[in-house]
């Protein structure tokens, strides 16, 4: 066993000492010109005050992302510079928002939001690469339970990390469903009005951020990966009780979401049948909790 | 008198026939350029004013002066001014330095015997560093690969 923990751990080691790939400046060049490119077409063709936040959250993850190569850049955006590319390009935002009228203080509050978007779907995709690392852990660990049914202490170990293991991903699956019902407030938020009152403009937009963000694909995923933990996993009543709070929690924020999410998308047939899956898949959840 | 007067001709000749230097200078291009060749074999970069003829390179590297135009060429140049170029496939790292009205090559860097997979400069200014890939970083002068950039 002992031989098993430092070979492990001498992997580890070796892994984390090895050194990282070294980035070809060029290349970090061409990348920032790339991104920068897309942020001034995106400037020029914003029509409404949240796709002038969506910019002004995008340039700043734009700085956020190559600040480290600011002294590569001042040299390399000849005859301008880091802080002057940023300077200017902030500058076109600022006329196209007072073509479109767009007030400061909204302006503000809504790159706040849809900064806090992003965030938020950074999150869920990070929990949703540890969840299943974490299920896979699992299946690993009672496939090893099974195997050494023999050796008592080794086996107890083993249910101690199966049970700590459980633990964990029952709290990321509740974080995760979470996350993903603020980051949809989040969005509804910036438009300060019901989804009925929008203009359609207003509701494309929301349609191609929902999209982006996979808002959707994010609450199938969770509702399967919940179902698939209740059939893979043996539960004590203690956190029985925390799943059929989780499983009510996520069935009552779907309750005011889905409709105004099908509103969104009136003629999109397939997102109709996505909200349709999400309450399918509600469904099982209900009954797989039942059964537990 | 005589003397005298050979004296200040030896001392005059000496400061005519002695080579002006300015230093320091730096000639280092702050990132790589990665210049199509074109139909006559020739590279450009902008911002540099700068363009060159490569046909002889390719030849010497491909043995192909022909098909020249489907390669990309990696340039830099390092602090002191000297050129280093090489190319997807390229084996070696070519030097030059400038000459009257073109390149004259410094040194040919034998890199490795495959050819580059996806190689790019980064200036060092003490060096220039190659990478290709996963491969370990190479850092190179216009003498050669230095010591310790190499396993």
């Amino acid at each position: 066993m002992k031989f098993f923990f430092y070979m492990i751990l001498c992997i580890s080691i070796v892994v984390s000492a090895s050194p990282a790939q070294v980035k070809s400046d060029y290349a970090t060049v061409q990348k920032f010109k790339k991104l920068q490119s897309s942020i001034d077409k995106a400037i020029e063709e914003a029509n409404t005050v949240q796709e002038c936040a969506a910019v002004a959250a995008s340039l700043d993850e734009l700085d956020k992302e190559f600040i480290d190569d600011k002294a590569l850049l001042d040299q390399s955006l000849y005859p301008l510079n880091y802080t002057k590319t940023f300077e200017l390009m902030r500058g076109r935002l600022m006329v196209r928002q007072k073509d479109l009228g767009v007030i400061e203080s909204q302006m503000v509050r809504i790159t706040e939001l849809e900064t806090q978007v992003r965030e938020l779907s950074g999150q869920v995709e990070k929990l949703t690469g540890e969840n299943t690392a974490l299920m896979g852990d699992i299946d690993r660990l009672k496939s090893n339970i099974t195997k050494m049914g023999g050796m008592a202490v080794a086996n107890a170990n083993m249910v101690d990390s199966l049970k700590n293991v459980i633990s964990k991903l029952q709290k990321q699956f509740k974080d995760r469903d979470q996350l993903i019902f603020a980051l949809v407030d989040s969005l509804f938020l910036q438009y300060y009005k019901n989804v009925t009152d929008m203009k359609d403009i207003e509701k494309q937009g929301l349609a191609v951020k929902l999209e982006r963000h996979g808002v959707f694909g994010n609450m199938r995923k969770s509702l399967e990966d919940n179902i698939k933990f209740l059939e893979t996993t043996t539960l004590k009543s203690s956190d029985l009780v925390k799943v059929v709070q989780q499983q009510q929690r996520f069935q009552s924020q779907w309750k005011g979401v889905g409709p105004k999410l099908v509103a969104i998308y009136a003629t999109g047939k397939k997102k109709e049948s996505e909200a349709a899956v999400i309450d399918t898949l509600l469904g099982q959840w209900s009954t797989k909790v039942d059964y537990a | 008198m005589k003397g005298a007067i050979f004296i200040v001709l030896i001392i005059l000749l000496i400061a005519g026939c002695s080579t002006l230097i300015l230093t320091p200078a730096d000639f280092a291009w702050p990132i790589e350029s990665v210049p199509p060749v074109d139909q006559k074999g020739t590279i450009e970069e902008a911002r540099y004013n700068f363009s060159v003829n490569v046909k002889g390179l390719l030849f010497a590297e491909t043995q192909d002066s022909i098909n020249v135009s489907k390669h990309t060429l990696h340039v830099i140049r390092d602090i002191k001014g000297y050129y280093y170029i090489t190319g997807t496939k390229f084996k070696n790292v070519y030097v030059f330095e400038h000459t009257d009205g073109g390149l004259k090559l410094v040194s040919k860097i034998f890199i490795k015997e495959r050819g580059l997979d996806d190689p790019a400069f980064n200036q060092k200014k003490s060096h220039i560093q190659l990478i290709n890939g996963n491969d370990k970083p190479l850092m190179l002068n216009k003498d050669g690969i230095l010591e310790g950039g190499k396993k």
